[in-house]
């Protein structure tokens, strides 16, 4: 599935010196083709988490569309668009991401979980690939950050959806770790995601079959990969 | 269970600390409406059954004893007052016009400690013409009361069967009454024959001074109904004038006064208990308040996954939901139990006859209060699950990550 943004931008109400809106997505075009892993980078506050949530149907832009193979994600009534965000959409958020009531196990599994499916051996094989298989029973106040991560990163993945959002997805993680999920990422690209990875690791951009820089709003390309 | 239809239940068990700080709330919630609901019936209740043993129009008793005693304690609470005056005054009053039926009374003190331990109370009323004591008595008690024989108040401890010595003259209990809230829960009655008896073998232990009247014809009050459409204060008038020595009290006056206090002491815990609801109310508000959203991270997580709105917003509420029914269900319970012994010390407290409603009407109110808790705790919250569960995902994803 691939997605594609037409004409998005997106403003925050916020007061500064002579403005009261703030642009933190300017007015752009934007593909996430199937099948590669595309990466953004930029500085904090460039807009970067703001993009991928507007792409990701979670938030609304101010202006412009999103189309999953055609299809007006925004257009989408509340019910059938969660219910396509638990198909098709893995999504890793910034920061921590845990289900504070539910241990380990049961966090990645939640995704399977909304539609009484069981999901045990999807959600086993994951935390066995993310190394976090002997944390199944633990709780999430007791992770480090990085468990957490790996945790957030393994249920987003579980259902091997077909579009992938990963905001800093390797923040805290170890060299190891590091490319334990960014091989993950890499490979779901290669089953035909259309993977999208927001970064400041270097690493990632090895991984990355076309990088994007965001300054301020505005996004440009650096680089394509032939191919 | 799948574990996100499970969550509500986990997020309570596995948060014990905040779960019963909630089911602490719902508690005092609900132990405030279900006690306050239950006073003012058991007050109310313990009115009617007042009303009910009390079938006289006027109480006729001799002049000296409507001054030494207070004449509401009485009648209203049944406490007999020992004073005593000639039987002939039962034929006198009969004779006024605008009487119907008339019967006469005795009452007597004994110490006859078999059963219980303090003064005991006998009450002698004439089973022809009674019209008072026995409606009651045959709720408890269908057959004829033999000489010798005597019904017992609800709070005597002694049953069917069991001998009481009075005076050192023997009776055997007949029967036990129900429950009246009132001190006629503490007295011992017994039909005319057996009285006159008592009444003899009392003589000599200086317990009743019957002075100059003759204990074979002494009684203690005359009970009147009036005739039909004849104006009560004008027939006690008239007993009054024609019959010398007496007083006639009309008891609707009586009544009247105690249903003023017990409407006050019903509207104090009427109020006291709304404004306990609202004040528990409103923390409830507060605290859900807060509970949603320090969790709105979560619930955007949860979208995120794929939960819709309507589904969230279920999800939130049957947690908010079970966890007042369950606390609501305790607070009930306790406020049960608490009125169940209590009720005596209560009663004493407030002097007001108290009699608790039957386990229907108990098991009713204790429903209603639970189901009142729960609503309040939908009411309370529901206006910010529903905002919180309408926030965009991506702005609320932003908090405390
Ligand atoms: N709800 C909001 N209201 C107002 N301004 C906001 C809001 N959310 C974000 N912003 C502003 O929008 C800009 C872009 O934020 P965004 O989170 O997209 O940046 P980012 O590139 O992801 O940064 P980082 O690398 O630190 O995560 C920032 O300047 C931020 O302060
Ligand atoms: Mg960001």
């Amino acid at each position: 599935m691939e997605v594609r943004a037409q004409q998005i931008r997106k403003e925050y109400i916020r007061t500064s010196r002579d403005t009261n809106i703030l642009t933190a997505v300017a007015s752009c075009d934007f593909l996430i083709p199937a099948g590669q892993v595309t990466v953004i980078h930029g500085s904090s506050g460039s807009g970067k988490s703001t993009l991928l949530n507007v792409l990701a149907g979670i938030l609304h832009p101010t202006e412009g569309k999103v189309f999953y193979d055609g299809m007006d994600l925004y257009a989408k009534r509340d019910e059938k668009l969660s219910g396509f965000r638990n198909l098709h959409i893995g999504y890793v958020p910034q920061g921590r991401s845990a289900v504070s009531s539910l241990n380990v196990l049961e966090n990645v599994k939640l995704p399977y979980a909304l539609y009484e499916e069981d999901g045990s051996s999807a959600a086993l094989e994951m935390t066995e690939r993310f190394g976090i298989r002997d944390l199944c029973e633990v709780m999430p106040d007791c992770l480090s950050g990085g468990e957490l991560r790996r945790m957030a990163i393994a249920r987003a993945l579980v259902r091997k959806p077909e579009v992938i959002f990963a905001d800093e997805p390797t923040g805290d993680l170890d060299d190891e770790n590091t490319k334990t999920v960014l091989d993950s990422l890499r490979q779901l690209a290669k089953e035909g995601a259309a993977v999208l990875i927001v970064t400041h690791e270097e690493e990632a951009f090895t991984y990355a079959d076309r990088i994007f820089s965001m300054n301020a709003g505005k996004l440009s390309q650096e680089s394509c990969r032939p191919g | 269970m799948q574990i996100f239809r499970k969550l509500p239940l986990l997020n309570l068990l596995r948060k014990p600390v905040r779960s019963v700080i909630l089911l602490c709330l719902a508690a005092v919630l609900s132990f405030t409406v279900f006690g306050g609901a239950l006073m003012v019936s058991s007050l109310r209740s313990g009115m009617t059954s007042l009303k009910e043993r009390l079938g006289a129009d006027i109480m006729v008793i001799p002049e000296e004893a409507a001054e030494k005693k207070n004449l509401e304690e009485i009648v209203l609470q049944g406490q007999t007052g020992y004073f005593y005056m000639e039987d002939t005054v039962t034929e006198a009053v009969a004779d006024v016009e605008g009487t119907g039926q008339v019967s006469d009374q005795i009452f007597l003190a004994s110490l006859a400690a078999s059963c219980c331990s303090a003064k005991v109370q006998l009450i002698g009323f004439d089973p022809e013409t009674d019209f008072t004591v026995l409606p009651w008595i045959r709720r408890s008690y269908s057959g004829e009361l033999k000489k010798m024989e005597v019904v017992v108040g609800h709070d005597i401890v002694s049953d069917e069967g069991d001998t009481l010595t009075f005076y050192g003259t023997d009776c055997i209990v007949a029967g036990k009454l129900t429950r009246t809230g009132t001190s006629y829960d503490h007295c011992v009655f017994a039909g005319a024959d057996t009285i006159r008896e008592l009444t003899r073998s009392s003589i000599g232990r200086n317990l009743n001074q019957f002075k100059e009247v003759d204990p074979n014809h002494v009684i203690s009050c005359v009970l009147v109904q009036t005739e039909e459409g004849a104006d009560i204060d004008e027939v006690a008038k008239r007993i009054e004038a024609s019959v010398s020595g007496v007083r006639a009290v009309p008891t609707s006056g009586m009544i009247a006064g105690i249903s003023g206090s017990l409407l006050g002491i019903s509207h104090i815990v009427r109020v006291m208990t709304a404004v306990i609801f609202l004040l528990a109310f409103l923390i409830m508000m507060i605290v859900f308040t807060m509970l949603i959203h320090e969790r709105k991270r979560e619930y955007a997580l949860l979208r995120v996954v794929g939960v819709s709105r309507v589904s969230l917003t279920r999800s939130v509420m049957s947690e908010i939901v079970m966890v007042c029914l369950a606390g609501a269900a305790a607070g009930v319970l306790a406020a049960l139990l608490i009125q169940i012994l209590f009720v005596r010390a209560l009663q004493g407290t407030l002097d007001m006859p108290m009699l608790m409603p039957g386990a229907g009407s108990v098991i009713a109110y204790m429903v209603l209060s639970v189901l009142a808790v729960a609503a309040a705790g939908i009411l309370s919250s529901f206006w910010n699950v529903n905002r919180v569960s309408r926030e965009e995902i991506g702005l609320a994803l932003r908090r405390e990550r």
